[in-house]
């Protein structure tokens, strides 16, 4: 057992997030429940449409989640028929997905299953908060789509897991984006900043965009902003900007760690890389590494 | 009926807000804002209202048990199908087991009441087949005899591929230190994969250096998943045939859940009535005959009560007694006219609405129209005046006389020129009072009004400038808000009966108070002493 991880996800509602298509996301999620497994009953779901066996529009195959005894999982009723496993329905959801509602299902037999979830951030927070009020259950896992950082922050006090795939192909883009949301993973909630009555703050509403920099005044020492997904600029951008302004979110989140899913990438190098940029936040690589 | 404007004059909704039913069936009931007219059924509510008051006070965890239920109730999918998957039957399910713990906390009275009953127990137990009678739901094989033979099949499978899975992964961890336990296949670079058994190792590329790695499983073990999968296609077709059966079980009570539904809805809305009633130390109105004036004791207007206690300020409750269905409401500035008009206007909406009311004694009739003529609420029509628009709401509200109609009408005309606004309003008095079937409450500044037989006159109390002399301070600077609060403490917000001749002369006083400049003031007076009384 991966006690690391196991003691990372325990009792906490933790966000799977990649940082492009089939990263890697629903691999370490199978992974990360199998860990869990050990010492909790988790639950489980996604954001959007996934799991499909080949993937319509890219023309990629998808893993299968598997589901085992006692597993908890958020899903539409017909993609809870089409399994195979077998479920004890738990609660319905009063939201409808394309697919039908959403259902909350407990696993009385293992099998493979499909996920498909609400696309709403209030939804998704209703979710969550009934599956911890209401059931009690506190181990969740939420697989993000693709790209679709913005559903971390509907729920205060979440955690989640940057899953990042580095291709020799694209390594600068990609070392750019990891070392962009460690740079920005360190911000502080609004609530944190010391005498916020004597300083200036000037708040943007929604995305904090190249073209909104220019509103920024002059004499501006903290700029707010929702959370960290609203922010579209690269790493020396923000940087720059950080150089003028302390940047806070009104909704902190936390990243647990980095998921790193090196492909023609020595790991030795690649650690080289992460020590020339002075990046030392927790790396976990790809669990399946021998 | 259309009582949007009324609603809006009155800000209905401050109160709405607090009507809080529990269940999704009770909130659609909610938003469709019902106004009765059936004098008959509006008994028959404020009666059930008054049981329940009583249930509530006498029995606190029963209640509060029943509002537990009522949350735990979703929305059914439709029952207007053949065959209902199992989250369709989860929701039947759920609904039965509230309903009928619901149906057994509450007392016999009630019961009677409202004619409610639970005569489902027969499939509620064949939902619950598997033991559980509590709100989940699954395909149990107690069903069906086949479909358990069927599980118990795959169940044996499983088991056997689980084994052989097992055999094969610790087979391969002992003989090449490769640990599959808990993944079911590894990134390895080609160094470290070059002498793998292909017996025991799948290979494929993964990268310029590495390859994935994934246990490679015996025959037997694909040959016995086959079977498993033959086996699903059976367990589904076994489990479509149970649904069916459960599907038909359902459909023979479909009436019946109908049924239960209505009540839920019935009780969950006459539940949420009663909390307000029991909050607001309400009352249930008085109905009476169309011919019947309107007589209200210690009426409270709750959006303006309840802002009077979050400022600490004083709420005068509307005591009066109209002697007859035409009444004119006059008075000073901000001495309360619209205020009357409000309470009536919100004190009957929430009658006719079926609710109990915040009051000592509200006797009035059941209108089929309510009508408020004034200000204009919405968004100003185009082209049209103020005047132009009290004239075209009084135009249509006069098209309902034919039924009993109350019109709340506040200040009309005052923003065209007195003379003919007076005439105006002396014209629809004396119109409206020779209509059996119009009930009418007419603020207006506009004094020495003609008498009418039938038409009341009545004003507000206004400024006690005496009191108000002893206080009020010229030479120190108040501020608006401490201006208005003075006035306020002084106003005396109470209605008194008064003929057409009164006359009622505070808006200088008030100007004063709220500021105005000493030489305005003292040229009004001179103007009103030149060429008036």
């Amino acid at each position: 057992m991966n006690s690391i991880i196991t003691e990372q996800l325990v009792n906490k509602t933790t966000f799977l997030v990649g940082n492009k298509k089939n990263a890697g996301k629903t691999t370490f999620l199978n992974y990360a429940l199998t860990q869990l497994r050990e010492v909790v009953q988790p639950a489980f779901f996604t954001i959007g449409i996934d799991g499909e066996a080949s993937d319509l529009i890219f023309d990629t195959p998808k893993p299968k989640i598997y589901t085992e005894i006692g597993d908890y999982v958020v899903t539409s009723s017909l993609m809870l028929n089409k399994s195979d496993a077998l479920f004890e329905i738990i609660h319905v959801f009063p939201y409808k997905t394309v697919l039908g509602r959403l259902v909350l299902a407990k696993t009385l037999r293992s099998g493979n299953i499909e996920l498909v979830g609400s696309e709403d951030n209030k939804q998704l927070g209703e979710i969550i908060a009934y599956l911890r009020n209401e059931e009690n259950i506190n181990t969740i896992i939420i697989d993000g789509a693709a790209s679709r950082v913005t559903q971390v922050a509907s729920v205060k006090n979440s955690y989640f897991y940057y899953i990042i795939k580095l291709d020799q192909k694209s390594i600068n883009s990609d070392i750019n984006k990891l070392r962009t949301i460690a740079l920005i993973s360190k911000f502080r909630g609004f609530d944190k900043i010391e005498d916020r009555e004597n300083k200036m703050v000037f708040e943007i509403k929604g995305a904090l965009t190249e073209s909104k920099l220019s509103m920024i005044p002059v004499d501006c020492d903290i700029l707010l902003i929702d959370d960290f997904t609203k922010i579209f600029l690269d790493f020396s951008q923000v940087t720059e900007l950080t150089e003028k302004l302390e940047i806070t979110y009104k909704i902190p989140y936390q990243l647990v760690s980095f998921v790193v899913i090196l492909k023609d990438i020595m790991k030795e190098d690649f650690a080289k890389i992460l020590e020339s940029h002075n990046i030392k936040e927790t790396i976990l690589y790809n669990p399946y590494d021998y | 009926m259309t009582i949007k404007d009324t609603m809006q004059f009155v800000e209905f909704d401050t109160f709405y807000s607090e009507y809080a039913p529990l269940t999704p069936y009770g909130l659609l009931d909610k938003n469709k804002y019902h106004v009765f007219t059936d004098k008959k059924m509006l008994f028959s509510i404020y009666n059930s209202i008054g049981k329940i008051v009583n249930f509530i006070n006498k029995n606190s965890f029963e209640s509060d048990k029943i509002e537990h239920h009522f949350k735990r109730i979703s929305h059914l999918n439709t029952l207007e199908r053949k065959t209902f998957d199992s989250s369709d039957i989860f929701l039947v399910k759920k609904l039965l087991v509230n309903f009928k713990s619901i149906f057994k906390l509450l007392n016999d009275e009630i019961k009677e009441d409202l004619k409610i009953n639970f005569l489902s127990e027969e499939l509620l137990n064949f939902l619950s087949c598997d033991g559980a009678v509590n709100e989940t739901f699954y395909l149990s094989a107690e069903y069906n005899t086949e479909l358990a033979e069927s599980r118990k099949k795959i169940a044996e499978t499983d088991k056997i591929l689980a084994e052989i899975k097992k055999e094969r992964i610790h087979k391969i961890l002992d003989e090449l230190g490769l640990d599959f336990r808990f993944r079911d296949f590894m990134i390895a670079s080609e160094s470290i994969t070059n002498n793998l058994s292909s017996e025991l190792i799948y290979k494929e590329v993964y990268d310029k250096t590495s390859l994935l790695l994934k246990p490679m499983l015996p025959k037997e073990y694909f040959d016995l998943h086959k079977k498993r999968e033959a086996l699903l296609l059976e367990e589904n077709k076994l489990e479509k045939a149970v649904l069916i059966s459960i599907s038909e079980k359902i459909i023979a009570e479909k009436e019946l859940i109908k049924n239960y539904i209505n009540k839920i809805v019935l009780l969950d809305t006459l539940f949420a009535k009663a909390r307000l009633a029991i909050k607001y130390k309400m009352i249930a109105p008085v109905l009476v005959d169309k011919k019947a004036t309107i007589e209200v004791i210690n009426g409270q207007y709750l959006p303006l009560a309840n802002k009077c206690l979050r400022m600490g300020t004083i709420y005068t409750p509307l005591n009066a007694k109209f002697d007859n269905k035409t009444c004119v409401i006059t008075g000073s500035n901000m001495g309360g006219k619209t205020v009357l008009l409000k309470t009536i206007g919100f004190l009957q909406l929430l009658t006719q609405m079926g609710f109990w009311i915040p009051a000592g004694k509200f006797k009035t009739a059941v209108f089929e129209n309510i009508h408020y003529i004034g200000e204009d609420l919405s968004e100003k029509v185009e082209g049209l005046s103020s005047f132009g628009f009290e004239i075209y709401n009084l135009t249509n509200a006069i098209k309902d006389f034919e039924t009993n109609t109350l019109l709340l009408i506040d200040e009309f005309a005052k923003t065209t020129n007195s003379i003919e606004a007076k005439a105006i309003i002396a014209a629809m008095l004396k119109s409206f009072s020779q209509k059996e079937t119009v009930c009418s409450f007419v603020s207006t500044h506009f004094m020495e009004l003609p008498e009418f037989e039938k038409v009341s006159f009545y004003k507000m109390k206004g400024l006690d400038y005496s009191e108000y002399k002893k206080y009020y301070n010229k030479e120190k600077q108040y501020s608006l808000p401490e201006r208005i609060k003075l006035i306020n403490s002084f106003m005396r917000y109470e209605i008194i009966k008064t003929d057409h001749k009164d006359k009622t002369y505070d808006a200088i006083k008030i100007a004063d108070t709220l500021g105005l400049n000493d030489e305005i003031i003292r040229y009004t007076k001179e103007y009103l002493s030149e060429n008036y009384d």
